[in-house]
Parts: C-alpha cells; structure tokens; sequence
C-alpha cells in the first residue's frame, strides 16, 4: 500500500515513514503542499496522511483542491488542531478521517487500513486481523490460512466489524447495515450471527459490549 | 459583592441605622429645648402676671383708708392671665394688701395671713409657707402700704408643665410617621443598588459581561463604569491566559508527536525484541506526558467555554458507542469488561440537551477514570436512570478522607497504579456544571465498589450518597 505522508516537522515526517513503513507501508512523504500536489498528480497513492499547519498554503486548501478535482484517495488529516469545529471543518472538506497529535504509529496504522478499507475507489484487497484474512470482493475468509465457510449475513457482519476495527458500533447500527431493507427481524439475530462467527473463525473475534453492541476483538486476545 | 448583602455591615443597614437613631436623638434634643424655651417663656409669662396683679391692686388704691373698699371691688376672678383659662391659677393666687402702718387690709381669702410684711421691699421672693414654696411679688404703694402677690410653686411648675408641653403632642405623633416614610424611602432609594447586587451576586464567575447602567442613578454610574471597566480588564487576561494555554499545549502537542512517532518507529525498528527497563519506563512516561497535555487542554477549553455553545438533544447511544470506543483499548489492556445498563428499560435515557463532544469527553473521562481504579476481571458499567447517569466500577474505592478532595486539580489518591493526569473529574465537574448538572461520588450502595454519578442540579442525590461524600457541582 501507498501512503503519502505530508508533514512539514522534518523529525515527525521521518518517524511517521519510517514507522510506517515498518508495518509494511510504502511511504513517501514531502514537507510542503505544492511537492506533495505534484507527486499526487503522477503517483496512485492508496491514502494520504495529511497535516493541516504547513508553510504557505495549509492543509485545508490542499483537501479542498483534491476533493473539488475529483481526487477519491482517502486523506487522513494528522494535526496538531484539536478543537471540535476544526475537526468538523476538516470532515467536511472530504478527510476521512481527523487525528490529533500525538498519535501511536500502529495507532495511525489502524486507522489508515480501516480508512482503506471504507474508501469507495480502490479498496485494500485483502484485509487482515490477526491470522485472520478476508477478501472483500470474494467475499472470502481464512482463519490461520484455512478458508472459513460464511453465510452472506455473516460475511456482511464481519465486513462491519473489520471496517471499523477500533470501534464499538452500536446494535442499532449494526441491524440497519445488515438487515436494511428487511421488516421483521428477529430480535435475536444478531445475536445468532455472532455466534456463529465466534464458532467459526474464534471465541473471541467478536467483542461484546453489554447494553451497546458489538467491537471486532483485538488482535492481541486473538492469538491466545 | 456580598458587602452590600452580608449581615452586619450593609450599606442600606448602616444608612437606616444611621437615619432611624440620628432621627429620633435630634428629634428629642429638639422638643426638649423647644420645651426648656417654652418653659421659661411660660415662667417669665407667670412672674409678669403677678407683677400685673400688684400694679393693678396698688393703682387701686387711691389712698390707704379706702383701701379695704377698692379691695373687695377688685374680683381676683378677673385678674387670670389673659392667655390661659383654667380657674386654678387664679384661685392660687395669693394678694396681701398692707396700709402704711403694716396693718393687713382683708383683699384675699385664707392663707393671706401666712404671707409675711416686707415693707419697702420691691421684687420677687420665693418663700416657703406651710412647708411649701411659694413666688412672691411685693410692690410698695405711692401711699407706702404694701401690695404681695404670691402663687404655689408646685402649681406652677405644673402649669408651665403643661403649657409647655401641649404644642409637643402633634409633634411625638408625627415622630413614628416620619421614621416610617424614611424607612421606605431608604428602602426606594437603594432599590437600584440592591438590584445591582443582586445581579453581581447572581452572575457565574466567568460572567463578565458589563453592568447595565440604565435606570440607575447618576451617582451610581461612576461605580458600575468601573466595575465594567475592571470587568473588560479581567476578561482580556483571562482571555491571554486561555490564549496561552491552548497554544502552549497546542505548542506541546508538536514535540510530543516527534517523540512518540520516534518511539513507536524504534519499537518498530527493534522488531518486537523485549525492551530494557529504562526504555520501557521512557515509554511509559511518554505516554503519561501525551495523556496531561490532551488532559490540559481540554480542561482548558471547557474551563473557557462560551456558555451561548449550542444545545441539542443529547443522542446517548451514539455517544456511548464514542466514548466506549475511546475507552475501549484501556479496558482491554486492564482486562475490565465495560457494559451498558439501562435502569429504567424502554424509557428514554437521562433526557438532556447539550454539548455532544463535551458530554462524550465527559463519559470518557467518568470510563476512564473507573477503569483505571477496577481490579482485572471486574467491570466497569455505565448505568442510566430517568434523571441520572452514573459510571460504577468495583475496584477498592477511595479511602473516605479522600473523597473530599478527589474534584482538586491534580489530585490523584495515593496508591493509584495507573497513571492519571489528576485531571479527569475536574473535567467531568466543569461540563457538569457548565449543563446544569451536579457530580457526587462515593461507595456504590448495591455492591463493593466506587461510583460517580450526574443529575440535574437540585434533584435528590442517591438514597446512599449523603452518607458518603455529595459535591455539588461548584
């Protein structure tokens, strides 16, 4: 996967890449916007980490730019700025998603592979959590290398779950993903769905959180 | 702003202390000198009607040996003072004529006798007669006989006395009638300054917006300008001191990025090799460092908060999920399951309208807080009520001469094992308060363990919570 990296902290730029880079990304990253415009426009970067205070024109205009020429690439916004309304300003000139410094590079990882995994152009191709590994448009899990026969509801379900991997997503939301256009629903459905992944794939690979809903396991508990 | 209100030394107690003994005291010395005045006027009014009564007895009498006719053609009936009435004065005066060789001529009634001869004496005399005193008027006649006109003392003074007296009457009447109207126009006049009391005494502490001077009077408005001016002065250092704060944290939050991104890319470098203790704790005290300043910030943000932020309906389940997001890998790191319970099912949750990201701020902070404080295994719940909210953890609690102090800044109870900023329910008390809530914490009552808990302002505490230690909200 290729990431573009625009930072002007030189110290924060390199760490960024060279973190991430650790986890298997493909870096590249430039310290002013109008570099980074120019290496967008020749380069398929898979997702873009954004700082929004840079020399000259900032971050925003840049966003902005992107968003109203077409640009589709996922952009991560990583700043410093932290009140809730220039979150909801960079929200609304397109990212996908706002972190504020300082933020854990496996942290900033996660959020890059469930904002891939979310985007609408050229989603990751395989997701993986764990030992688990699941191609969305096969629609097709592997639990340890060994495929997981799931029903459609289920694969709907763990496609959720795997999209917002750091989330606890609210039953209600849940239901209305999965069962959008259906009337009666059965109050235990859900609930059926996520046992039978638990049985499936493992115990653990789904969290429940009483009285709210569900969040995918943790990487760490999966092992075990 | 309590000088104008508190007991004792009020500016309107002072005025009408002041008013109310000052009145009367002046009142008094006044009437008290009108009647010394009047007194001695009345008296003087009294000697000069005796020495009238002798002047006239004396020109009545042409020679000495018609004395005793004109005498008894003189009726005392028609001697009273002109000015007053009351027959008493009269029938107490005592008239002594005397011939020229001492003899008493018959004029008055009893008494006459005890009246002794002066002769060739001119003026007053006081005399005592049958052990009471009496004033006396002697004039010598052109013929050299002796007129005296004497009057009781005691009579007298009692007259003067009431004479004196009786023009006082109205005035002692008027006296309660006039404390009364100055009471209430004290009362009037110092209204505006009562109301401009009432509105500093009323106002938050971060309220300074100026002072309306409209209706007040024109004395008062150098004071109210003032007070606006000291107001503006105030608000542009608390409006520098925010500044600084959110810039220095804003500032920090830079550097403490380099550090953690070139710690996670070392980490990431050493390729999960275990590290040495002094790079772990290194790690570690990054981490707290990162938790203050977000701490910091946010509590400065919320302590300088507009109060015209807008309200909404509070959605909780969507803010639930948020916080319970956030909260989320601290509860997996401390292996503390979070639930959600509903007190009173299909009800709706704790109606509220507010600031959604502060009020998810606030949940994060009540979770995180509980889960720092819950032993492994155990759980952290967040219950809802009709009319409360409450996070409930079932950790060792806090000792109870420390729950008093659990709301300070920095504050973190000793013996805590998971680093905190001390921050979080300073946090938590501040967007209580700024939607009206109030925060009380103590021993949960159905189980071992801690709770903390949110209601309206006003409404009853927790069956259990006035035991332990109930804040309100500052």
């Amino acid at each position: 996967m290729r990431i573009l990296i625009v930072e002007d902290d030189p110290q924060l730029g390199e760490a960024l890449a060279r973190g991430l880079g650790a986890l298997g990304f493909a870096v590249d990253w430039f310290g002013d916007g109008s570099r980074a415009d120019g290496a967008l426009a020749t380069t398929p970067y898979d997702a873009i980490v954004l700082d929004l205070g840079l020399p000259g024109r900032d971050g925003l205009h840049w966003l902005t730019r992107w968003r109203s020429g077409a640009q589709r690439v996922p952009v991560l916004i990583l700043t410093a700025r932290d009140a809730v309304e220039q979150r909801i300003e960079g929200l609304d000139a397109g990212a996908d998603d706002y972190l504020v410094k300082p933020i854990a590079i496996p942290e900033l990882a996660a959020r890059l592979r469930a904002v891939l995994r979310r985007s609408q152009g050229r989603p990751e191709p395989v997701w993986k959590h764990g030992a688990l590994e699941y191609r969305p448009a096969a629609k097709a899990a592997r639990w340890q290398g060994t495929p997981v026969e799931l029903t459609a509801r289920e694969c709907a379900l763990l496609e959720l779950l795997l999209a917002h991997p750091q989330r606890v997503l609210p039953r209600g939301l849940i239901q209305d993903k999965l069962y959008a256009f259906e009337q009666d629903i059965e109050s235990n459905a859900l609930e059926v769905h996520v046992h039978h992944l638990r049985r499936k794939i493992h115990p653990k690979i789904v969290r429940t959180v009483r009285g709210v809903g569900y969040a995918l396991g943790g990487v760490e508990d999966l092992s075990a | 702003m309590n000088a104008l209100r508190g007991p004792g030394t009020t500016l309107r107690r002072r005025l009408m202390r002041l008013v109310l003994l000052a009145t009367p005291a002046l009142w008094g010395l006044s009437m008290l000198l009108s009647f010394l005045i009047a007194h001695q006027e009345i008296d003087e009014l009294f000697d000069a009607e005796l020495v009238r009564v002798a002047q006239q007895m004396a020109g009545a009498l042409p020679d000495e040996g018609a004395a005793a006719g004109v005498a008894a053609s003189v009726p005392l009936a028609s001697r009273r003072p002109a000015t007053h009435d009351g027959g008493s004065e009269v029938k107490d005066l005592l008239v002594v004529v005397w011939d020229r060789t001492g003899n008493r001529l018959p004029v008055a009634g009893r008494g006459a006798s005890l009246l002794p001869h002066r002769p060739g004496l001119r003026g007053f005399v006081d005399l005592e007669l049958r052990r009471r005193d009496w004033r006396a008027f002697y004039l010598p006649t052109e013929g050299q006989g002796q007129v005296a006109v004497a009057q009781r003392v005691d009579e007298r003074r009692e007259l003067v006395r009431n004479l004196a007296l009786g023009p006082l009457v109205p005035w002692l009447l008027a006296l309660p009638l006039l404390l009364l109207a100055l009471a209430l126009g004290l009362e009037r006049v110092l209204r505006p300054l009562r109301r401009l009391s009432a509105e500093l005494d009323g106002r938050a502490a971060d309220d300074l917006r100026p002072l309306d001077a409209r209706g007040l009077p024109a004395d008062l408005c150098p004071l109210v300008a003032a007070t606006n001016a000291q107001f503006a002065r105030v608000a542009t250092l608390l409006e520098r001191e925010r500044r600084f704060t959110s810039d220095a944290a804003h500032e920090l939050r830079t550097p403490l990025a380099v550090l953690q991104a070139q710690w996670d890319a070392a980490l990431l470098d050493a390729d999960g090799a275990p590290l040495p203790e002094p790079l772990r704790k290194l790690g570690e005290g990054l981490a707290r460092m990162s938790r203050l300043v977000t701490q910091l910030l946010l509590l400065s943000r919320v302590e300088h908060r507009e109060s015209a932020a807008p309200r909404r309906p509070v959605d909780w389940s969507a803010l639930v999920a948020e916080a319970f997001t956030d909260a989320l890998p601290l509860a997996e790191r401390r292996g503390v399951e979070l639930a959600c319970e509903d007190r009173v099912p299909g009800g709706e949750r704790f109606p509220l309208r507010g600031d959604a990201p502060l009020l998810a701020a606030l949940l994060r902070n009540l979770l995180d807080n509980a889960l720092r404080h819950s032993p492994r295994g155990g759980q952290v719940t967040l219950r809802f009520g009709a009319d409360r909210l409450e996070v409930l953890d079932d950790g060792p609690g806090v000792a109870p001469e420390q729950l008093g102090r659990l709301g300070d800044r920095f504050y973190r109870p000793p013996g805590e094992t998971e680093p905190g900023s001390g921050l979080g329910l300073s946090i938590v008390r501040r967007i209580a308060d700024w939607h009206g809530l109030a925060v009380d914490w103590g021993p949960r009552e159905d189980a071992p363990g801690f709770r903390v808990g949110l209601r309206r302002a006003g409404a009853p505490a927790a069956a259990t919570t006035e035991a332990g230690a109930a804040v309100e909200a500052a």
